[in-house]
């Protein structure tokens, strides 16, 4: 949508159109101190009511049943809700449990001070990024001193270092007339850093023949794409590399050898703007999550075919890791696409300016690092972005995860323009891959292998 | 955009406590037929509201019940009756709209048995002593100590204009 | 009954409805009951039938402010999904409903020059792409019209008058409904077909 301002006489909605909207944007923190919940409010109408009825009727047992009204509202006034005192304990089963684990949480709350709480709810922290799968995180229920309560969930386990939140506690008195909400800051967290798959298909990289002065190109064999010739196996090869109809004839291990050059140098690029935020559920994992994993499976591919490979995010939380090798290197990545607040669930508040960004990454990388660039493609300017890198004589691959959804004018206009995008992508040359939301991303890769071997 | 994470109906003991007192009033206005058909359509009306968690439509149901019990009065209840309606009228309503405040805090699958108990029992036990403070006022009116009545009635006054500006 | 530590702000107008009930109610009771404070005298009927009927009215007022009272309890935020994102292309549909709910002629003019004009890039490209014709030929097709046979499609780019405002009653009565608005269905119709030229020539 251009950042136009809107004139003054289209601001002229309907009133409970704007207010609908405001409460929708609300956030409001904890409140603090003693409130009125104002339940007894009007109840007093009761008596009114039956006065009338009883004195235009002349029946006085009228009036007895209205008594109840004025002396309910009294009630309503003499109760102030305490302030607790609680201790709040949480244990977590695993708290670096793998991807999509279920891990159950346990939290027990008691009353250390010297009064009864008659009226306790309590809804616990549990972390954005992380969803209740079974069990509740909230509870009420009376509390004398030195009682406890205890809260059991189970947590659906993503990728993250996800801390709790502070408890919510809320007391109110037995009238329910005033009532009380308190934060309890609390420790525990979940820590999940998903690793490497293992047996990851073959990425295409481009054949990066031209670039290289003085260097032996396509027929001498290595490691990359094309198949070209076997050899006998050496050790540590990767298993996905060996030529198992060969073995199952000869009983040799022999491995496939590819035709490309020697070990590339690769940067995996991820939009992380807030514009790649959007997702087709609202509730679901985010499509910085699909680029996230699809980074992940890409790069495991790379470093098993022998190539550096390194990362960075295109966010005003930027991320960087410069093109490398070995088993360090490695956990590093795998450590960063997990924990780095450049993918954590919450999208930054402030956009990028593209232009910036790549300038920026362009001039950390050495003239013949190809890119790998994973993004949504959901607005122009996350292509420029590719076109950008691909100009500059870095050789760019595009993944897109396809996140968009037609269930609505608005949404169907997304995909369309999405459609239309990744089209000139390919028109301008660089090799697209568009992943779709019911497919596994080994199998994009291998539909667009076959496409392109074809 | 606005669904729930969690069903916001009250919990599990929400309608029975309910259920419970609105049945009593029906009964105490058994009298006149009409006046228990109100207090029957009253007491479906909370009913429901607590089992979805709509306070609008409970209240309307509070208000259905207590005009069933003015009308049985009209037609020829006894005083003890309209006590006791009125009483269960309240008590019902009480109840519901605070089994629906806790849908809406904690959901309907929490387990909320004590909490409810608790805070019915202290509403039974103000109704409880309404009713018996109203009874002695009544009595003694009745039985022709009209000074003592009016100092009664003069000290609740008193009492209440105390309690308001607390 | 313990006093509270805060002061808390009272609502002037509740306190004093409860406080004349309460009196009125105790006047009422005593009136009836007993003899030294006889009021059935100064109570003729039409007096008496004035009264109780203003006590019905006003009660039954009071008795609509208490159904539709909103509790003021905390709801706390949202814990059991993880934190919301938006969906792809939902500004374009915020701007579709702001064209729904609009009042007055500007607003409707404004927000439906808006939603066009975003298709209408979107159709220019679709054209270009998969049609294969140059920007100014994908224009002046759609300009008119013969660039699809659907019918609707073909209005949408069509600039022509349309009558928002009397359109303006027939949006509230709408929108208590919940149905589509028929500008939105229009768009949904025209987007449709666009995809099915992207689909179908792919």
């Amino acid at each position: 949508m251009t950042a136009q301002s809107v004139p003054a006489a289209a601001q002229n909605l309907p009133d409970e159109v704007l207010e609908q909207r405001q409460s929708e944007r609300d956030d409001q923190g904890v409140p603090t101190g003693l409130r009125r919940t104002n339940r007894w409010r009007g109840i007093a109408a009761l008596t009114l009511v039956a006065i009338g009825v009883g004195v235009l009727i002349e029946q006085p047992a009228a009036l007895l049943a209205g008594v109840f009204g004025v002396a309910f509202a009294a009630y309503g006034e003499v109760g102030a809700a305490p302030d607790p005192t609680l201790a709040v304990e949480r244990s977590i089963a695993d708290e670096e449990p793998g991807d999509g684990d279920e891990v159950p949480v346990t939290v027990t709350i008691t009353n250390e001070g010297d009064r009864t709480l008659t009226d306790l709810r309590v809804v616990d922290g549990v972390p954005d990024g992380l969803s209740v799968v079974s069990g509740s995180p909230r509870a009420a229920t009376v509390l004398r001193p030195e009682e406890s309560l205890e809260l059991s969930y189970e947590v659906d386990a993503t990728r993250g270092d996800h801390a709790f939140d502070p408890m919510v506690a809320i007391v109110r008195d037995v009238t329910g007339a005033t009532e009380r909400a308190v934060e309890i800051e609390t420790s525990g967290g979940i820590d999940c850093v998903p690793s490497f798959p293992a047996d990851p298909p073959a990425f295409p990289l481009r054949a990066q023949t031209t670039r290289y002065t003085g260097r032996a190109s396509a027929t001498e064999g290595g490691d990359g794409v094309e198949f070209h010739a076997t050899r006998e196996y050496r050790a540590g090869d990767p298993l996905s590399r060996i030529d198992w109809k060969r073995t199952a004839r000869t009983r040799d291990l022999t491995t496939v050898e590819y035709r490309l050059e020697r070990a590339a140098s690769v940067l995996i690029a991820v939009d992380a703007r807030k514009a790649a935020y959007a997702s087709h559920d609202s509730h679901g994992e985010t499509t910085v999550d699909r680029c996230v994993d699809a980074a992940r499976t890409v790069a495991a591919s790379l470093f098993d075919a022998g190539h550096s490979v390194g990362l960075a995010a295109i966010s005003p939380r930027p991320c960087w890791i410069t093109p490398g090798q070995g088993v360090e290197h490695r956990l590093e990545l795998t450590t960063t696409l997990a924990r780095h607040e450049a993918f954590s669930r919450e999208p930054p508040a402030e956009s990028t300016n593209v232009y910036a960004a790549g300038r920026e990454i362009r001039s950390r990388l050495a003239s013949d690092t190809q890119v790998v660039f994973v993004s949504p493609m959901i607005d122009d300017a996350g292509a420029q972005i590719a076109y950008r890198f691909d100009a500059h004589g870095h050789l760019t691959t595009v993944v897109s995860p396809d996140s968009c959804v037609d269930d609505t004018a608005g949404h169907q206009t997304a995909s369309v323009s999405r459609s239309l995008r990744i089209t000139t992508t390919r028109h301008a040359g660089l090799p697209t891959i568009d992943w779709d939301r019911d497919e596994p991303f080994d199998h994009a890769i291998i539909r667009s292998n076959r496409r392109w071997s074809a | 955009m606005s669904d729930d994470a969690f069903d916001v109906g009250a919990p599990e003991p929400g309608v029975p406590i309910t259920a419970i007192p609105a049945t009593i009033a029906i009964l105490a206005t058994a009298v006149a037929i009409p006046a228990a058909v109100l207090a029957l359509l009253g007491a479906s009306l909370m009913i429901v509201g607590v089992r979805r968690g709509n306070r609008r439509l409970h209240t309307m149901g509070a208000a259905a019940s207590f005009a069933g019990v003015l009308f049985a009065t009209a037609l020829g209840a006894a005083p003890a009756l309209a006590l006791l309606g009125g009483a269960c009228a309240v008590l019902a309503w009480d109840a519901g709209e605070h089994a629906i405040g806790l849908g809406q805090q904690v959901g309907r699958d929490a387990d909320a048995r004590r909490a409810v108990l608790v805070h019915t029992g202290a509403s039974s036990l103000a109704a409880i002593g309404i009713v018996l403070l109203t009874t002695v006022v009544y009595l003694l009116a009745r039985t022709g100590q009209p000074s003592t009545a009016a100092g009664v009635l003069v000290a609740a006054v008193g009492l209440f204009a105390l309690l308001l500006h607390r | 009954m313990s006093a509270a530590t805060d002061r808390l702000p009272r609502v002037d107008l509740v306190t004093v409805g409860i406080g004349v009930a309460a009196i009125v109610a105790i006047l009422g009771i005593v009136s009836v009951f007993t003899s030294a404070l006889d009021l059935s005298s100064l109570v003729q009927n039409r007096f008496r039938i004035t009264v109780g009927l203003v006590g019905v009215g006003l009660g039954a007022v009071m008795a609509k402010g208490w159904i539709d009272a909103e509790e003021d309890g905390y709801r706390p935020p949202d814990r059991e999904r993880v934190l919301p994102v938006s969906v792809p292309g939902d500004e374009f549909d915020e701007l579709l409903w702001l064209r729904s709910v609009a009042t007055s002629t500007e607003s409707i003019r404004y927000y439906r020059s808006e939603s066009r004009d975003e298709l209408l890039a979107v159709a220019i490209e679709v054209l270009e792409l998969h049609r294969g014709y140059s920007e100014d030929e994908a224009r002046e097709r759609l300009r008119d019209g013969s660039w699809t046979d659907d019918p609707v499609a073909r209005e949408f780019f069509q600039y022509g008058g349309g009558s928002e405002v009397s359109e303006q009653l027939s949006n509230t009565v709408r929108r208590s409904r919940g149905s589509d608005h028929p500008y939105t269905r229009r768009a949904r119709r025209t987007i449709d077909v666009l995809d099915g030229i992207v689909e179908g020539e792919r």
